[in-house]
């Protein structure tokens, strides 16, 4: 039997944790990034090879939760560090327990490197003296060990997901709890990303030349690349009326997703945009909106040449002379591969709780945008390796405002 | 909204696709299998990107099977992929890269492959896959799991069409890995995936009403928790039908070590004596603590 009714209801989103290199918390990491305050730093190159001089958005230490052991907390990658703070974070502000056994919550994660920074460790003394190198390090090696980590600590007795399809990942995690919601498999979800910087991201990236060497640009002419950065956020989902039966008001609503693939190569987005176009009509399709609606529009703006030339390209097609503003944060929170939808959909319910478009450079098309203190209606769009789009639709009131 | 009052998820079966180390078609499979089933067979020892043919092959067949039954526009069509190592070989080969001679010539074309979706991705620019392509990985149950999110995917209507595929392919490192620490961690799970070998289970999805006819797999919504090894809990809310198998226990074919494929491996060879023998079979997907069960029916309309 196939649910016939409520695949287009809107989800609620009732609690947001967030770590990023502007801090950690949503409010410090809103702060830096409502103020544009630059929060690069020089990459620490702890194995020695040479990649040069490079800058990232790296976070800050993260705090051990009180209920984690020291050891344990050690033992632990630097995301399920991420995840664990973030998790509390928006399980406090969605008026949550600790503990949701009670509740057949899901857990929809997404991470693209995972527990790499342990890995390459591990790895630099296996390839040298493989019998003496620790096993120990080798406890958190798969990337499931990630969602396995909060589904434990928070008794998480629903639907398990993990992605990882690199730059859409948590988007596509997004998506995949919208559904699970709608099709009432879970009423409702914890759904995040997270990505942290590691010697194979930092130097994969500086081995394609997809690094600047000064700073993230994007749509800038003179764009040379991206900054690597790592963070994370976690979104709790609900449907609208079990927030609304536990009392509990909703900081926004995800109204639409939709997902495409470019089949045209491996890392280079194609150029005219059309499957990434598709991903948005399928979004607005899914929310019942029409382009009318759209108020703001998060690019996925990595600073790179291909891919700022594929969304201006795009958004001149969809948004031209449009009441609608685009921009790019990437530049302040640095390219966090798989945690990026996460993060770009926590900070455009922010933007529209402060009422203030979320600050940064945007493709160079005319469009007229409606007064910030109307912004109600975001699209996030993210695109990643392998030509996968993604479009996620959020809004700040339950009903859409044309 | 409680998963209590959910119904079975149905969703129809509409192409087979395998290919791996020992076999590289469905048909050859069933062969290998029912010699598997009390001997061994000779294992022959992986080349380096297999995994990537091995799952276009597969794909590419259930594919075929599908789109010969119904039309099927490629951006209807979705592609789940599931693997335990991915591409663990380009992962090693870009480190290698990357630690050897300072890193002055840490390869481009490996950092790409070591990522764990090119293979999904790769499959998807071969074949023209225009819809969702998501690279999921599990702890546990993860035929099941992946099961559950193509009934998702269908059941919002965003696709048409899931091709569902479980990859693996191991060799060093990984062999000499899981040995230690099966030894040292005392991890017993883990002296399966130190055999050479692998392979790729794909099958081809589509709602129930897009076949006049076929096979259904009705997943249980319903996992249950196994309170003691050993002792499962009883099927659930499914009617029983004539035949009860298991995975999880032993691997069926030892040219396929490795999770998830043995699983997706387990499923594949339930369906191809489902489909001999028109009768009905329950599947029980075990990983403790956890059980899930999925039915295999031949459709109504279908006798």
């Amino acid at each position: 039997m196939i649910p016939s009714s409520g695949m287009h209801d809107p989800v609620a989103v009732t609690g947001l944790g967030m770590v990023t290199c502007q801090g950690i918390g949503c409010q410090r990491s809103w702060r830096g990034i409502a103020n544009s305050c630059d929060a690069t730093t020089i990459w620490k190159n702890e194995l020695g090879t040479k990649a040069g001089l490079l800058r990232v958005a790296a976070a800050p230490p993260i705090p051990r939760p009180p209920d984690l052991p020291a050891r344990f907390w050690q033992s632990l990658s630097r995301v399920q560090h991420m995840a664990c703070v973030a998790a509390d974070e928006a399980l406090a502000q969605a008026q949550l327990p600790h503990h949701l056994r009670d509740y057949h919550c899901g857990c929809f994660v997404s991470t693209s490197v995972c527990a790499m920074d342990c890995n390459e460790r591990f790895y630099a003394r296996y390839r040298h003296h493989p019998s003496q190198a620790p096993m120990e390090m080798l406890k958190r090696v798969h990337p499931f060990e990630l969602p396995q980590l909060l589904v434990k600590r928070h008794r998480i007795s629903g639907l398990h997901y993990m992605n990882l399809t690199t730059c859409v990942g948590s988007a596509a995690a997004i998506g995949a709890a919208i559904d699970a919601v709608r099709c009432g498999l879970v009423p409702m979800a914890i759904v995040g990303g997270f990505d942290s910087l590691c010697h194979l991201l930092v130097s994969g990236f500086a081995s394609l030349r997809l690094i600047s060497p000064t700073t993230c640009r994007p749509f800038a002419a003179s764009r040379d690349g991206i900054i690597p950065g790592e963070g994370g956020a976690v979104l709790i989902l609900e449907a609208v009326h079990h927030a609304a039966n536990r009392g509990v008001k909703p900081l926004g609503y995800l109204r639409g997703f939709g997902a495409t693939a470019d089949a045209f190569h491996i890392t280079k987005p194609e150029p005219d945009g059309h499957e990434a176009e598709r991903a948005i009509k399928t979004a607005l399709a899914d929310a019942k909106m029409n382009w009318h609606h759209i108020d703001y529009v998060h690019s996925h703006g990595t600073g790179t040449r291909d891919n700022d030339a594929m969304e201006t390209t795009l958004y001149q097609r969809l948004f031209a002379n449009s009441p609608v503003r685009i921009t790019s944060t990437k530049h302040l929170t640095g390219h966090t591969f798989a945690a990026s939808g996460a993060i770009e959909t926590a900070l455009c319910l922010l933007a529209m709780e402060a009422g203030i478009y979320p600050p940064g450079p945007g493709p160079q098309i005319h469009t007229t945008a409606a007064p910030a203190s109307d912004f109600n209606t975001a699209l996030i769009c993210n695109f990643a390796f392998g030509g996968n789009n993604t479009a996620v639709i959020a809004s700040h009131a339950a009903e859409p405002t044309a | 909204m409680k998963t209590q009052n959910m119904p079975n998820l149905t969703i129809r079966l509409a192409g087979v696709g395998a290919c791996g180390s020992g076999f590289d078609s469905v048909a050859h499979l069933a062969a290998q299998l029912a010699i598997a089933l009390d001997t061994t067979t000779p294992v022959n020892t992986p080349t380096e990107n297999t995994l990537d043919s091995w799952v276009l092959a597969s794909v590419q067949a259930a594919l075929d099977s599908a789109q010969s039954q119904y039309p099927v526009a490629v951006e209807r069509i979705g592609l789940l992929y599931l693997s335990m190592w991915g591409s663990i070989n380009q992962t090693v080969g870009y480190l290698e890269s990357m630690l050897a001679n300072d890193g002055v010539y840490a390869s481009p074309r490996l950092f790409t492959r070591s990522v764990y979706s090119a293979v999904a991705s790769q499959t998807s620019i071969e074949l023209g896959i225009h819809g969702a392509c998501e690279t999921l990985s599990f702890a546990n149950l993860p035929v099941y799991r992946a099961l559950q999110r193509a009934w998702c995917l269908l059941a919002t209507g965003r696709l048409d069409t899931v091709i569902t595929v479980w990859a693996d392919q191991v060799e060093a490192p990984a062999m000499h890995l899981c040995e230690r620490a099966t030894a040292e961690l005392h991890h017993p799970e883990l002296a399966r995936y130190s055999r050479p070998g692998g392979g790729s289970v794909a099958l081809a999805l589509s709602r129930p009403d897009a076949l006049p006819g076929g096979l259904e797999l009705i997943l249980d919504p319903h996992i249950h928790t196994v309170p003691n090894r050993g002792k499962a809990l009883p099927a659930g809310t499914v009617a029983a039908p004539a035949r009860l198998c298991q995975s999880g226990q032993t691997s069926i074919c030892p040219s396929i070590p490795a999770y998830p494929t043995d699983g997706a491996l387990h499923l594949a060879r339930e369906i191809m004596l489902c489909q001999n023998r028109w009768d009905e079979r329950i599947w029980e997907e075990t990983a403790a603590p956890y059980q899930a069960t999925i039915q295999l029916r031949a459709a109504k309309n279908a006798r």
